[in-house]
């Protein structure tokens, strides 16, 4: 028994290792006390590791290496003499290498080399790469990655070298992997739920097999049951919401021409790790742009405020959730939390049900026209940031423009006489032009649509008074609101989607008529029975 | 959907991956470790000074001791290794092709000793600080002060750590 238990100790040990390893990079902070990586990456980073997905992105690392050694095939400086690891940092980073070779291209967007087979690695896959090699050195040592990627250093090193260092670093993880990784626990309660599902199927399939009645019965069913945890509504909704991601996510993945990986043997049950990589990373996706705009923002501008944030993080923005269970993304809006605060109140010593929503209330409607009350404020932001970007000059202000108003006549803006005929840079002297013009465009409320447009925004950010939205911004303001703009926008139309496609025509009356017995007697139900049952036992 | 689903095994395989990933971003019960970042920076930034907490992270891990070892030796400006085994006794002067160290006694107060620094070329980007340390033991660090003439001079308590360490044979030192 004393040998099992050492070995349960060791065992852990390991895993603590490793944890501690996850723990170091995620932790790890930029000059200003911030976090140099971003959750994003850092969660891409676990899943990578889980997933043992690493094979690709070490052999991007490697090429990145053969980039950022060419001052002095040392490559240190460009990963650690950034603060933050972020898009914008490794581009200022990498610009300073600029013209010191010329197998060497140091692009608007990406970096590559002479001889790198093709790969391109983009600013914004480089914190990410930062963060797998930040781990590589927590794990096998920075000696260790020093020697393995010794060869990458050195001029002209090529495609070939990039292989055989990422093979080593591949080998080298892999092994330590081995060590560390403890061992996956089967995730009892989605199993159970898929059992539940397939049982009341029929002829669905797939993720076709859960439907709303399904979310509801499975509650209704087990939410006193001891035998699995599935109390709240909104637990039971979590993991339908959570399966559908998956299921969608694996069909589509598994029904792809994409290449496989060799010695993978799924007749054994085993799965790609690409494939495995892919469906994960959609249950983050399934968070939606909400997630990214706030993690891009932090305090600093607020396209979004904490209670706005709450309000839309009801909403599933991902692609199938909403459009499968919609009744259920407003049961748990609704219900889910009057669940909730019923909890809370049982855990103070309070009388359990609280207020419930009358079955005479349009409390479903009420909730949709909230969420499009909190997305027309967004877009007023957007709109507001508009102004911001345009007199600093950003080219992130045009691509606002053409999607906050497409059907501006925006030729206009492209003269003709843009410039000589110089082959075929006659086209981008034609652009450039362009952009200076828009950029030279003033506000009118009475001039043309562009000046317009600008007038809106200048009105749209005076009637703000919100962080990030009020006086001069600096240049990190508005590095921020640049970045954050494109999710605010993709959020926008996120949640439009969602409430046009999948949750506006739907017969809201009917289901808040039944809807609101149906859970005033379930609730009522679950927690009498803790009443009786407390009592009894006392 | 039949439990041998693929599509269903690669579904359940993602969500029990997702609660691993998760569970591994979750502080644990071992003891933090200091970032790679912060080394480098240490080894780089003669301002940055490392917290208290930090410090003994550091001191209390042999990797990342290892792992500061290795920084030291990129971009050195001069490396200065320890001395010879027969040599004995407390050393005063330390010379490379790049720069001269010696430690001299004070004349004022006899538990004073200087450190000079001294540049072979006067007009190389002086170094602005200097690493100190023995196998198997942390690492002691000492900023500089600003070079004249590719001369520097700095006094110190000779009972000091950083003092006993430069005078010890065993010391390597590594100038930055």
């Amino acid at each position: 028994m004393a040998t099992a238990l050492e070995n349960l100790t060791l065992e852990e040990g390991k895993s603590e290792a490793l944890r501690a390893a996850l723990a170091c990079v995620a932790e790890s902070s930029s000059a200003d006390g911030g976090p140099r990586y971003s959750e994003k990456v850092c969660r891409e980073l676990a899943r990578s590791i889980v997933c043992r997905s690493y094979a690709k992105p070490l052999l991007e690392l490697s090429h990145l290496l053969v980039v950022a050694s060419v001052r002095g095939g040392r490559y240190e400086d460009v990963f650690w003499g950034v603060s933050r690891a972020s898009a914008g940092e490794f581009r200022r980073s990498f610009m300073a290498l600029d013209g010191m070779r010329d197998d060497v291209l140091i692009g608007e967007n990406a970096v590559s080399h002479e001889d790198g087979d093709g790969f391109q690695i983009s600013y914004t896959r480089m914190p990410f790469l930062a963060a797998l090699l930040e781990f590589m050195i927590m794990t096998v040592g920075y000696p260790a990655v020093d020697d393995m990627t010794g060869a990458l250093r050195q001029p002209g090193a090529g495609a070939e070298k990039a292989l055989e260092a990422a093979r080593v670093m591949q080998r080298r993880l892999y092994a330590y992997l081995k060590d560390h990784l403890p061992p996956v626990q089967r995730q009892r309660r989605e199993r159970h739920f898929l059992g539940f599902a397939d049982k009341h199927a029929g002829n669905r399939t797939g993720a076709d097999a859960i439907n709303d009645e399904v979310v509801l019965e499975y509650w209704q069913t087990y939410a006193a049951s001891k035998e699995i945890e599935a109390r709240t509504f909104r637990a039971v909704y979590d993991t339908a919401r959570r399966l559908i991601s998956v299921i969608d996510a694996a069909e589509e993945r598994l029904s792809g021409t994409h290449a496989k990986s060799i010695g993978t043997d799924v007749d054994a049950g085993e799965v790609d790790p690409a494939d495995l990589d892919v469906v994960v990373c959609a249950l983050d996706d399934d968070e939606g742009p909400l997630a990214r705009l706030l993690e891009t923002c932090g305090d600093r501008i607020k396209f979004v405020n904490r209670i706005e944030a709450e309000t839309l993080s009801e909403l599933p923005l991902g692609e199938a959730t909403a459009r499968r269970i919609p009744v259920s993304v407003l049961r748990n809006a609704v219900f889910g939390a009057a669940q909730l605060r019923m909890s809370t109140a049982l855990r103070r010593g309070d009388a359990p049900i609280g207020s419930l929503p009358s079955p005479a209330d349009p409390f479903y409607r009420e909730r949709l026209e909230t969420y499009a009350e909190v997305i027309e404020t967004t877009e007023k932001l957007a709109l507001a940031s508009l102004w911001s970007l345009h007199q600093a000059a950003l080219p992130e202000a045009l691509d606002l423009a053409l999607e906050l108003a497409p059907d501006i006549d925006w030729g206009r803006l492209a003269p003709m006489d843009g410039g000589d005929d110089i082959g075929g840079a006659v086209v981008s002297l034609a652009a450039v032009a362009a952009l200076k013009q828009f950029y030279a465009a003033g506000p009118d409320a009475k001039g043309d649509e562009v000046a317009a447009l600008l007038a809106d925004a200048r009105r749209a950010w005076r009637g703000v008074n919100r962080a990030g939205f009020r006086g001069g911004l600096d240049d990190a303001d508005l590095d921020i609101m640049a970045l954050a703009v494109k999710d605010a926008m993709r959020l926008i139309r996120a949640v439009r989607r969602t409430l046009d496609r999948d949750l506006r025509g739907i017969d809201w009356p009917a289901f808040e008529a039944g809807d609101s017995a149906a859970f005033a007697a379930a609730f009522e139900a679950l927690y009498e029975r803790d009443e009786t049952e407390e009592s009894d036992a006392g | 959907m039949p439990a041998d689903d693929p599509i269903r095994e690669l579904a359940l395989a993602a969500l029990d991956a997702d609660a691993q990933a998760r569970a591994l971003l979750t502080p644990g019960g071992t003891p933090a470790r200091i970032s790679f970042a912060d080394l480098y920076r240490y080894a780089n930034d003669p301002d940055f000074v490392l917290s208290p907490e930090c410090a003994a992270r550091l001191a209390a891990d042999d990797a990342a001791q290892a792992d500061l070892a290795r920084l030291l030796t990129v971009g050195a400006f001069a490396h200065m290794p320890r001395q010879a085994a027969a040599a004995s006794g407390s050393v005063v002067r330390r010379e490379t092709e790049r720069a001269v160290l010696s430690l001299t006694s004070s004349r004022a107060a006899a538990d004073e000793v200087y450190l000079g620094v001294e540049l072979r070329d006067a007009d190389a980007r002086p170094p602005t600080h200097l690493f100190a340390g023995r196998a198997g033991q942390a690492w002691l660090r000492l900023a500089l002060p600003p070079f004249s003439g590719g001369h520097a001079q700095v006094l110190l308590n000779a009972e000091a750590d950083i003092a006993r360490a430069l005078a010890d044979p065993e010391t390597e030192v590594y100038l930055r």
